[in-house]
């Protein structure tokens, strides 16, 4: 199907309610004129027969002495003011004594046929008498001039009753519908942002018909959960993602992690031409500290040195975690290599002070380290962190809590 | 029977024979003073109403014969000379021939404040003492009123009559 072919809301309710209100009124104006007509209809025969009667009375004496001239005056004189189209007296032996009838009948003869047959119930004979003697009947025949005239103007009424029906359950509906038809057009606007925007802040504003409302306040309510779980959505798979790159103990980066890094910092330093260093470090008797002090000791010296370690980094360095006691560096983009032992040096210096504690204890844990700088060590991130892991095992061996370059790769 | 009358009367209206001939001079006379009579009460009614007839009438003769009233009434006729008789006594009607100054007179004297319906043939004026002034023409007898003369002779006409009989007549 055609989005065209589907009918609006509004459009759908709108012709609902015009049919609704022309259906009822056509059915009301009908059933009035029809009961209207048929009302008049017993009146004006009523009326004819009154009529009849009436002349019957007054024609009595005329034909009685079959005075033609003065009954022909009093028939003129009484149907013309009456709705009637033609009276004819009779005398005893039904021979015609006078005859009377409206001027102007000669327009539209089978209308009016069709029109009196339909509306009236035919002439009224109405017998004269004198002395209960019967002496002649007159015959009126309506005129149904009055109710064609009725049936025009309710036919006229019903069609302007329609008009006006249909202006005022158009505009009407248009009011009403506009408390029906905003809240649907809101709740489908804000449904459609949410999907294709994923805007969860939008809300449906309140609706005046209760329904509307209630439907409203729950699409509300849906969107504050939905909101809340997307938001929470977002900071689980935030918390995932840092966890997956960092060290849970000491918020620095994990081993994976800081070999990407490094594999960066490397492919980076040879686009630029410039150097990059990595610092391999590693506690020189955490060992002794571990055991006898606990582990538990142990993780909190291990805090206290990473700590120290990110204090005297740059900003664009990054320290890491590797495992155990060990840790390393990732010196940023260096113009000369000598930028990396001043690091090195500077995170020595720092050891040299005791690692408060939580306990009141103080402790000095002084670490080896081994310097490894592309692209003089190495060429590659893992032979640059193996350079400097060899490195610090030099400098493990020389003294401790000091520092030792790697050696420099020979070419060939 | 009204049904039947109702039924009938449309029937027979359907098959309309022509207009019948104007009636003779004399039954025309007779049928409106007969319908006058019909019209009229008395303050004492009898069962026979008495028509005198006076002689110098012209178109009596069917008048002569009495005959019945439509109420029922039986009417007898019988000739009178008005000159010659009190004729209050003896007459609920009175048919006049033509006028003239004595007779007026004579008849003013008798029947002045009576019950007696004073019918006259030829008294175009209708001021004297005559309540009905017949109008003969050559196809319809019309009548006029006398109402001073009516209300004083104590009879009672119908309303429908003296309203007939105050018609202008139409120019002859």
């Amino acid at each position: 199907m055609s989005p065209s072919a589907r009918p609006t809301l509004y459009g759908a309710l709108r012709r609902f309610h015009l049919r609704v209100a022309l259906i009822a009124v056509f059915t009301a104006g009908t059933t009035l004129t029809a009961l209207g007509l048929a009302a008049l209809r017993a009146h004006a025969d009523h009326n004819l027969r009154l009529v009849a009667r009436s002349i019957a009375y007054t024609v009595e004496a005329p034909l009685v002495f079959r005075d033609e001239a003065a009954a022909e005056e009093t028939l003129s004189l009484i149907a013309a003011k009456e709705d009637v189209a033609a009276v004819t007296l009779f005398d005893r032996d039904h021979q015609q004594v006078s005859d009377w009838r409206r001027h102007g009948q000669e327009r539209f003869p089978a209308l009016r046929r069709v029109a009196g047959e339909l509306l009236t119930s035919g002439p009224v004979d109405q017998p004269i008498y004198h002395e209960s003697h019967h002496v002649g009947s007159v015959r009126v025949a309506g005129d149904p001039v009055a109710l064609l005239h009725f049936l025009l103007k309710g036919i006229l009424a019903l069609l302007a009753c329609l008009l006006l029906t249909s202006l005022g359950a158009h505009y009407l509906s248009s009011r009403m519908l506009v408390h029906i038809i905003d809240p649907v057009r809101n709740l489908m606007r804000v449904a459609h942002a949410v999907r294709s925007e994923r805007a969860f802040g939008q809300r449906v504003p309140p609706a005046r018909i209760e329904e509307l409302n209630a439907l409203g306040e729950d699409f509300n309510v849906l969107l504050d959960e939905l909101e809340a779980w997307q938001d929470q959505l977002q900071h689980e798979n935030r918390s995932l993602a840092h966890r997956a790159t960092h060290d849970s103990l000491t918020g620095l980066l994990n081993r994976a992690a800081f070999s990407e890094a490094l594999d960066q910092a490397v492919l980076t330093a040879a686009a630029r031409g410039q150097y990059a260093a990595v610092l391999y470090l590693d506690s020189d008797d955490f060992k002794t500290i571990n055991d006898r002090y606990g582990h538990a000791f142990g993780d909190a010296v291990l805090v206290g040195i990473a700590q120290r370690i990110r204090a005297c980094l740059r900003e664009n360095d990054q320290a890491a975690r590797l495992g155990g006691d060990e840790f390393a560096v990732l010196v940023g983009p260096l113009r000369r290599a000598e930028e990396a032992v001043l690091t090195a040096e500077r995170i020595l210096v720092a050891m040299a002070e005791p690692i408060l504690l939580a306990n009141g204890a103080r402790i000095v844990a002084p670490l080896s380290i081994g310097v490894a700088v592309y692209p003089v060590h190495a060429r590659g991130g893992p032979a640059l962190l193996q350079a400097a892991d060899a490195a610090m095992y030099g400098a493990k061996r020389q003294s401790g809590a000091t520092w030792r370059s790697a050696e420099v790769v020979t070419p060939g | 029977m009204l049904a039947a009358l109702l039924v009938a009367v449309p029937l027979a209206a359907q098959e309309l024979p022509p207009a019948a001939a104007p009636l003779p001079r004399a039954e025309s006379v007779a049928r409106v003073v007969m319908g006058l009579l019909s019209y009229a009460r008395w303050p004492v009614e009898r069962e026979t109403l008495r028509l005198c007839v006076d002689g110098g009438t012209r178109y009596a003769g069917k008048l002569m014969e009495g005959g019945t009233l439509s109420t029922g009434r039986l009417v007898a006729a019988r000739p009178v000379d008005v000159m010659a008789e009190n004729t209050a006594p003896v007459c609920d009607a009175l048919y006049l021939g033509a006028m003239t100054d004595a007779r007026r007179q004579k008849i003013s004297a008798d029947l002045a404040g009576r019950p007696v319906l004073v019918i006259a043939e030829e008294d175009f004026e209708c001021e004297a003492g005559s309540m009905f002034c017949l109008n003969i023409r050559e196809r319809q007898v019309s009548f006029r009123v006398n109402l001073d003369a009516v209300g004083r002779s104590g009879i009672h006409v119908h309303p429908g009559v003296l309203q007939l009989g105050r018609r202008k007549l139409p120019a002859a």
